[in-house]
């Protein structure tokens, strides 16, 4: 089964619409998911899912109890420097935890937690399949860029002041994202041996809110990305490569 | 003595009419068997014929009896009772007090029940409607799949009224959210429920569905504030984000939010101006209407908490006379400390911004909660959180949140860190910046208040606000008292103010107190100042002119230079004689502008600048009457705050030079002749007041206007001062009072604007060359009709009078008839032509000018109309009247009566510059008005703005379907009418792309060439 996860409904709502024999369900009473097939490929929709905690949670969960070959994560995130602009399609290249400091342990980097790497990378033969599906979709290719993900919107660019220093943000310069959701899925990933793949739209710059211009943007820009996921996933379903 | 009313009770009277009826019916059967008896029993044929005779006629008789009888009951009673009942029943739902009263006042019992409705109405006047708040189970509405939050749109508008009365005390908001989708799914309509249940989390909220036009509309019966329910709209609709797949193409659909609330809006008036806020077309479509409302609706006489409210407000004006920020704060603190503990609240306070550390920090700190405080003495406040603050508040600078989850978010982190549930903000401007902001907060409990205990606080908030403002204006009105005594101590002048009438001293300045080092207090001027027993003989006050003095051994001037004639008081300045104080060079110390020493260095200047421009010369040439009559004194009062005026429109003296004692000069450089006359036009505007008694209109200066253009041919700016002497020594006595001369060629024209206009349409009218012109109508490429354009030329300027000012002028003058009558005339001319030869053939049908309301105070108006339309027997709305959304709103009544006259006429009123904002199309079919023009704004950016088409657009289909034409107006680009033209090929337009304004035989030519040929 491949798990699609969402922070808001309209993250998934795509998925949700081209998605067949839909079953509903609610996660510990509280998450809703949606099991079903696309591409006559088991897939699994959840959403409601806001913070690194509750992603972690969840997949962990849905990878030992769904057999999950692989994790989306889909929905909207937000630009540090202005070399992306909102509408942009994203992949994650890597995923850093920006609110872990444990550098009083010498051998690890901010962002690292002991005995886990300092950086999630995504697999590169999935965002390859990924890369290839969006080539059909989209005018340009996806930005590769590197998700730094907090449990916490930032509203205030000063919050990341810890991060930061010069024009670097964690030691990147450029193509850097913030979202609140794919750090835990990262981890669960990782260490169930699952791969991991973060597909999101530019909504603002970090520390603004964003305006129903640049929402509609956004939503215009979801029908590609549930498009390039799709193919993705059809393409994945006919080569079988992970099992 | 006063007659007394005969009436008649009802009762009697139907009784008489049915005994009537029965006697006259009762004769035709007995007649009829009279008949019978005299055919059969008597066998008399005469006898049986005038029986059957008079059985027809008594049988006729009982007929038209019965027919008038029933007619008159019908028009006289029945019809009277319907109508009148009806119209007070819909009084009655709307809480009027005012009823109709029955006509018939004949009848006893109709007597009987005006009385009783005049009992009603004061009763009603009296009376506070109480509703049983958030209680929709009385109301009978439609529930849609037996939700009780769910109603339909029909439901919704029917029961308005109803809804508004049971939470009057409330904002209402109404939120519609609109889906452009074509069809809405059963799921999807349940879903969308489901989110907009789940996000609002209250049962008082109802639900509306349109679903015919994929609209559902939430009523919020009490909303804390409208940023609050703007954030709210723009996070819920991305929870309503639903999905639509049409052929190929696939799309995920966020609904367009349009918000209104009462009372920003009228009960009546919420759906149409829901539909204004719709036509906006954005994405978030807000619309607060800020005209007034008729002060005649029973819901806003509320007045259930206004003990509260008094509650509050006694003792507050003492707020007023504190002088400093240390003497109000112990007053402050009593007094947020009892409303504190009125409302319960457990923290109050104000924030103050400190100039010198420039920051915001805890000035005054209120705690009811024991062994708690809010914020430390040395608390300081993040410009950040203010400025949050700033954004969410509404228009009245408060911001109120009944609980937590219902603050904004830009604050609610704010309110997390201090640990606050609930509250209400009110910040403090001056000067366009936040100097402190009053809060009143809870701790643990949500914060219930209806709008008037809310209000009340506002009031509070503001008081303080003010208070805070007069300090800060004393603070600053210390500032420039102490400047000024620096200043005067610099220039060692002496200033002293004395009462005009007794002489008393009511202060002096520090430069005197040095000099006598006594009380001046009780003590006469001439007493303290020169230890007189009588005021002095040659005292400014009295003559007019200035005194000689000494002080401290110094020959000293005195004069008033600052008398303010609304004062019993009057300031009278002392400065040395021996040396200037000033710059004689520079400034003329009398009229306090630029001396003439600037003036001809001024001149120097241009001519080596090579610039070029004017140079006006204001004379004023009664100026020895106003220095017989005030003084010279008093003249050079009079004419520096004349001066002081003329040049305040320049920002300041750098073009305005003393000449003579009576001729002043004003550069206009780099200026041509237009701005050369709008200047003259508006220094004489300035001249029309008094100066030295505001309430007085006599003794204005009469000025005369003398225009020099440079460089011309003057070689140097001494040719140009010679040509400036000899002029006034020569030709002065060509410029006459109030006229404006242009030595460069001799034209001469009024300077009073009205004057000047008043003249040009005098003259045009007896030369009969006032241009009308004509724009035409187009529909389908035919020219149908056409709009009637007054054109008047001003030569001296050379370009078109404002046809507006014009009108304005002509109005208040009386000339309004001329205007109308050239009008009517020009059509009555038109239509004798080709009435009924060109304009029947090519289908030309209408011409319409504009007008507004003043139009119809002028009787002979309707009377020219009148006999224009009989004269020559137009064809049914012929001629049609243009006035505007805003005239017709703001004179609603009388337009209503005006259109009813002239519909008995054949002649239409078209509403122009039509956007919905002031009127409803309801409103507009209300008052009989078949066609609207829609608005310049509107139209003018189609072409490059999406949402001004989409308005367009969405304003068109709205007039269509409420039966009303709509023209389409300032159509100027290709594009625009493409775009037009592609959905409505039908549609009656007007603008530049099709024709400009046209002579009449020019365009009639086209007419016959394009409607025929």
């Amino acid at each position: 089964m491949i798990l699609i996860i969402g922070r808001t409904h309209d993250d998934i709502l795509y998925f949700e619409n081209i998605m067949h024999n839909k079953e509903e369900e609610k996660l510990f009473n509280t998450f809703p998911l949606i099991t079903g097939t696309i591409y006559n490929q088991d897939v699994c929709l959840a959403y409601n899912v806001y913070s690194n905690y509750v992603s972690n949670l969840i997949i962990t969960h849905l990878i030992r109890s769904k057999f999950a070959i692989f994790v989306v994560s889909v929905g909207k995130a937000k630009t540090y420097y202005d070399d992306l602009e909102v509408g942009d399609v994203v992949v994650s290249n890597s995923i850093t935890l920006g609110e872990v400091d444990f550098t009083g342990k010498n051998d690890c980097k901010l962002g690292q937690i002991p005995f886990l790497p300092p950086r999630f990378l995504t697999q590169s033969y999935l965002s390859q399949i990924f890369n290839q599906s969006f080539g059909k979709v989209l005018y340009k290719d996806p930005h590769q860029v590197d998700f730094i993900s907090l449990s916490k919107e930032i509203k205030d660019i000063n919050q990341l002041n810890e991060l930061k220093a010069n024009d670097y943000i964690l030691g990147l310069n450029r193509n850097v994202v913030f979202d609140t959701e794919s750090g835990g899925a990262a981890v669960a990933c990782y260490l169930a041996d699952v791969p991991f793949i973060s597909i999101k739209v530019i909504e603002s710059k970090v520390g603004q809110n964003t305006s129903l211009d640049n929402y509609i943007k956004v939503l215009e820009k979801y029908i590609e990305l549930g498009k390039g996921v799709s193919i993705a996933i059809s393409e994945i379903g006919r080569n079988d490569f992970i099992k | 003595m006063k007659r007394k009313k005969r009436t008649i009770s009802l009762r009697k009277f139907i009784h008489l009419a049915l005994i009537f009826w029965i006697i006259i019916g009762s004769c035709a059967v007995i007649t009829a068997l009279l008949a019978v008896v005299f055919r059969f029993v008597i066998v008399n044929e005469k006898a049986m014929l005038i029986s059957l005779f008079l059985t027809a006629g008594i049988f006729f008789v009982f007929v038209i009896y019965t027919f008038f009888m029933g007619n008159y009951l019908y028009l006289n009673v029945v019809k009277d009772m319907l109508s009148t009942t009806s119209k007070n029943m819909d009084k009655f739902i709307k809480l009027d007090t005012v009823y109709d009263k029955y006509q018939n006042t004949k009848i006893t019992e109709f007597n009987v029940l005006n009385e009783n409705l005049d009992e009603i109405h004061r009763l009603n006047s009296n009376t506070i409607v109480v509703n049983e708040n958030f209680n929709y189970s009385n109301l009978g509405l439609e529930y849609v799949d037996d939700n009780k939050q769910v109603i339909t749109c029909a439901s919704l508008i029917k029961n308005v009224q109803q809804l508004i009365s049971i939470t009057p005390n409330f904002r209402n908001a109404f939120v519609e959210l609109d889906f452009k989708i074509n069809v809405i799914t059963n799921a999807q309509k349940n879903f969308i429920i489901e989110q907009i249940l789940d996000f609002y989390k209250d049962s008082k909220i109802l639900i509306a569905l349109n679903l015919t036009e994929k609209r559902f509309v939430i009523y919020n019966p009490n909303i804390d504030s409208i940023s609050m329910i703007k954030e709210n709209a723009e996070k819920l609709v991305k929870n309503c984000v639903i999905y639509e797949h049409v052929g190929k193409d696939e799309k995920l659909i966020c609904p367009t939010v349009s918000i209104v609330v009462y009372p920003y809006s009228k009960i009546d008036d919420i759906f149409s101006d829901l539909n204004y806020a719709r036509r906006k077309s954005q994405n978030l479509n807000l619309y607060l209407p800020r005209r007034l409302i008729k002060g005649n609706d029973k819901i806003f006489s509320n007045s259930m908490n206004i003990n509260n409210i008094s509650k509050i407000l006694e003792s507050f004006s003492d707020f007023s006379n504190i002088d400093s920020f240390d003497e109000i704060k112990d007053k402050f603190e009593y007094h947020f400390k009892r409303i504190a503990s009125f409302y319960n609240f457990d923290f109050a306070g104000l924030v103050i911004y400190d100039d010198f550390f420039a920051c915001y920090k805890p000035y005054l700190t209120v705690s009811q909660l024991m062994g708690t405080k809010l914020f430390d003495e040395d608390s300081v406040f993040s410009n950040k959180a203010v400025e949050s603050l700033i954004n969410v508040v509404d228009r009245d600078s408060s911001y109120f949140f009944s609980s937590r989850i219902k603050a904004s978010q830009q604050i609610n982190s704010y309110l997390d860190v201090i640990n606050i549930e609930s509250g209400f903000f009110s910040i403090v401007k001056f000067d366009n910046r936040v100097i402190a902001i009053s809060y009143f907060l809870n701790r643990d409990k949500e914060l219930f208040l209806d709008s008037y205990l809310r209000e009340s606080l506002v009031v509070f908030a503001r008081m303080v606000s003010d208070s805070l403002c007069i300090l800060k204006n004393k603070e600053k009105a210390r500032d420039y008292m102490d400047n000024n005594q620096s200043l005067l101590r610099l220039t060692n002048m002496k200033m002293y103010k004395i009462n005009k009438i007794d002489y008393k001293l009511v202060s002096i300045s520090d430069t005197l107190k040095d000099i006598f080092q006594k009380p001046y207090e009780g003590k006469k001027c001439y007493d303290y100042l020169y230890g007189l027993n009588s005021p002095c003989e040659n005292c400014p006050l009295k003559s007019g002119s200035r005194r000689e003095s000494f002080l401290d051994g110094v020959k000293h001037l005195s004069s008033l230079i600052i008398d303010n004639n609304n004062s019993s008081n009057v300031q009278i300045i002392m400065s040395p004689a021996e040396k200037g104080y000033i710059s004689k060079k520079r400034f003329n110390t009398d009229f306090l502008i630029n001396s003439y020493y600037s003036f001809t260095e001024r001149l120097n200047n241009v001519f080596i600048s090579q610039s070029k421009g004017y140079i006006i010369f204001v004379k004023i040439n009664n100026y020895t009457e106003i220095i017989e009559k005030y003084g010279d004194e008093g003249y050079i009062k009079y004419a520096r705050a004349f001066l002081q005026k003329v040049a305040d429109v320049d920002n300041g003296i750098s073009n305005t030079y003393a000449y003579r004692n009576n001729i002043f000069a004003i550069v206009v450089n780099e200026c041509g002749q237009v701005d050369a006359l709008e200047k003259c036009e508006n220094i004489y505007d300035l001249s029309r007041f008094n100066y030295l008694n505001r309430n007085d209109s006599q003794d204005l200066f009469s000025l005369s206007f003398v225009t020099f253009r440079y460089p011309m041919n003057f070689a140097s700016p001494f040719d140009l001062i010679k040509e400036f002497e000899l002029f006034f020594k020569k030709d002065m006595s060509k410029v006459k009072d109030g006229y404006i001369y242009f030595a460069e060629n001799g034209y001469t024209r009024s300077a009073d604007k009205t004057e000047f206009m008043l003249d040009l349409l005098d003259q045009a009218t007896s030369t009969r060359n006032l241009t009308v012109k004509l724009l035409p109508f187009v529909k389908n490429q035919n020219i149908i009709g056409a709009e009637m354009l007054l054109r008047l030329k001003d030569d001296s300027k050379n370009v078109l009078v404002n046809t507006n000012d014009l009108i304005n002028v002509a109005i208040k003058n009386n000339r309004i008839g001329i205007i109308t009558n050239i009008l009517i005339d020009n059509i009555g001319d038109y239509y004798k032509s080709y009435g009924f030869s060109l304009f029947r053939m090519a289908g030309f049908r209408l011409i319409s000018i504009n007008t507004d309301n003043s139009y119809f105070a002028d009787s002979k108006f309707f009377n020219s109309l009148e006999n224009l339309v009989q004269q020559h027997s137009f064809q049914k709305n012929f001629l049609n009247l243009e006035v505007t959304e805003k005239e017709l709103s703001e004179h609603y009544d009388e337009m209503m009566e005006n259109i009813k006259r002239l519909s008995k006429l054949d002649i239409c009123v078209i509403c122009d510059m039509y956007t919905g904002e002031y009127l409803s199309l309801e409103k507009i079919k209300r008052l009989g008005i078949a066609q609207v023009k829609i608005a310049r704004s509107v139209v003018n950016k189609i072409d490059y703005e999406e949402s001004n088409y989409k308005e367009l657009l969405s304003l068109i289909n709205s007039c269509i379907s409420h039966d009303v034409t709509p023209c389409i107006v300032g159509v100027e680009r290709e594009q625009q009418a493409n775009l037009i033209l592609e959905k409505y090929p039908d549609i009656l337009m007007q603008g530049y792309y099709f024709y400009e304004p046209l002579e009449a035989d020019n365009l009639f030519d086209i007419l016959r060439k394009v409607n025929i040929e």
